[in-house]
């Protein structure tokens, strides 16, 4: 399983990688994405990691987003 | 028109839009010659048990070179009850208290041990800076505190913009090192709770993160992050607090004494849980990002499995109303669902305890390691000004439901943040 994981997470990342020459947009079309409510991981400001910290300690999931270290001992 | 696309603010842009390293991207704000503070307090209330308060100050400066510090204070103080593992019964329990100088009994309700109070402070530290047209290399630390636990991380990546930047690759490694030095001792698994088998000194834990990014711009209104995050920690991943009750056929809480035990009144066979000593997760992140014509879509999905045998999804949607003069309104839901670890029982009786025993075996009764939906919805208001300050309260409600009752949870989160430029 873990490894069938990787296989897709490195298959998916090298496919995406080479369909995406044709993707994005010229450096002037920037408008709408230089804003940061259009930055993954920025857009809310502290909310990301303070909801990461609550959820950390009341699931059994962590990382995705960043690293899975809590840093808390509250799991 | 190239010189001008050189300059110095779309180059912000441009970085600001295409960096998402482990989710603490570029600054994108004109102010480059100021430090950006974000604030917030967050209140966070269960109803009957934990009430935490957390203030996080975050501070970050684009320096000339195009390098970026990141600093954030962290405090977390935390107040109130916590499910201490056992089952919740109409027959008494007694337990002790982590310290074991006093015990308490339950009947009829979700066993909490109202002891839990600890005060967490936490610092981190995040240095990024190009060295390449294409190429910027960040560090980090992390160290946090609390009663008893201390924490101590480093971290270190590479970003690499590709496609006319509107590709980004990240690449990151991060080791953190724990030590957890339980309120009495650590409690040798498997024993009963009313023997006070502990250990003296503390335990270890070190975890080794490998992240694999890459942020995708699609088009001029849609931007893309798939991550892939890979877990790996070894040490002691026990809750030194947490308790599975022995039961009888009907499910009655059994005595410690009939086991030979300490007998510190009815319903007393408690034993200490146990959980592996290793723990290898595995999480693929994909968030989307959609620009309309004012408003904004943020999609999220996260898959994670690892080898306890929990696999999880989480689904996490934001929608942004944009209005005039700077305000917002922005609906939250978030939707997660667990399975339950390979180890979790939610009780065990005499004869599963003995053969745990003779095969040290591992069992937790921790509700979080069960089968788990939990559902937050709420919103977050705020307003922008010209100068780039922003006011913000966020409020949602968080509802956990499982198999057991102590996984029945409603918590209150609400938030206030503030961000300026100084």
């Amino acid at each position: 399983m873990k490894r069938l994981i990787s296989l897709v997470a490195v298959m998916t990342a090298l496919g995406a990688l080479a369909g995406c020459q044709n993707l994005g947009v010229q450096p002037w079309e920037r408008d709408l994405l230089a804003k940061p409510v259009m930055t993954p991981g920025a857009a809310d400001g502290l909310d990301d990691a303070l909801d990461d910290h609550i959820y950390f300690s009341k699931e059994a999931s962590s990382g995705g987003r960043g690293f899975g270290g809590g840093g808390c001992g509250c799991n | 028109m190239k010189k001008m696309l050189d300059g110095k603010k779309i180059g912000a842009g441009l970085a600001a839009a295409t960096c998402s390293l482990l989710g603490q991207p570029a600054i994108a704000q004109d102010s480059t010659d100021a430090w950006q503070f974000d604030s917030a307090v967050l209140y966070y209330s269960e109803q009957d048990r934990v009430t935490a308060v957390e203030p996080v100050v975050r501070a970050k400066k684009q320096f000339q070179d195009e390098s970026e510090l990141e600093m954030k204070l962290t405090l977390d103080t935390l107040t109130g009850a916590s499910h201490n593992g056992a089952i919740t019964s109409d027959k008494p329990q007694t337990f002790t208290s982590p310290s074991g100088n006093s015990s308490y009994q339950v009947t009829n309700e979700v066993p909490l041990d109202d002891a839990f109070k600890d005060t967490r402070v936490a610092a981190n530290m995040q240095y990024t800076r190009p060295f390449t047209r294409n190429l910027r290399w960040t560090g980090g630390l992390n160290f946090s505190n609390e009663y008893d636990f201390t924490s101590l991380g480093l971290n270190a990546g590479l970003l690499w913009d590709l496609n006319n930047k509107n590709t980004t690759l990240t690449f990151g490694v991060a080791h953190e090192a724990d030590t957890i030095d339980p309120v009495g001792g650590s409690p040798v698994g498997l024993t009963f709770q009313s023997d006070e088998d502990k250990t003296d000194g503390s335990e270890d834990k070190s975890i080794n993160d490998f992240l694999i990014g890459m942020t995708q711009v699609i088009n001029r209104r849609w931007i893309m992050q798939l991550n892939y995050n890979l877990s790996i920690s070894d040490g002691y991943h026990t809750d030194p607090y947490k308790i599975v009750t022995v039961v009888d056929a009907n499910g009655d809480p059994l005595e410690a004494e009939s086991f030979g035990a300490n007998d510190i009144g009815a319903g007393d066979a408690q034993v200490f849980e146990l959980r592996p000593d290793s723990r290898t997760k595995n999480a693929l992140y994909w968030e989307n990002r959609y620009h309309f014509n004012r408003d904004v879509l943020a999609v999220g999905y996260r898959f994670m499995s690892d080898d306890w045998g929990i696999t999880s999804h989480t689904l996490d949607v934001k929608y942004r109303f944009q209005f005039d003069n700077g305000w917002y309104l922005q609906p939250h839901v978030r939707w997660y669902d667990q399975s339950q670890a390979d180890f979790y029982k939610e009780s065990i009786t005499a004869s599963e305890l003995t053969s745990l025993q003779n095969s040290q075996g591992e069992v937790s009764a921790d509700y979080r390691l069960g089968n788990l939906t939990d559902t937050t919805y709420g919103f977050k208001v705020g307003k922008e000004w010209a100068n780039n300050q922003q006011l913000s309260l966020r409020v949602e409600s968080f509802t956990q439901s499982g198999d057991s009752d102590a996984s029945e949870l409603d918590a209150l989160i609400t938030q206030v943040g503030y961000t300026f430029y100084w």
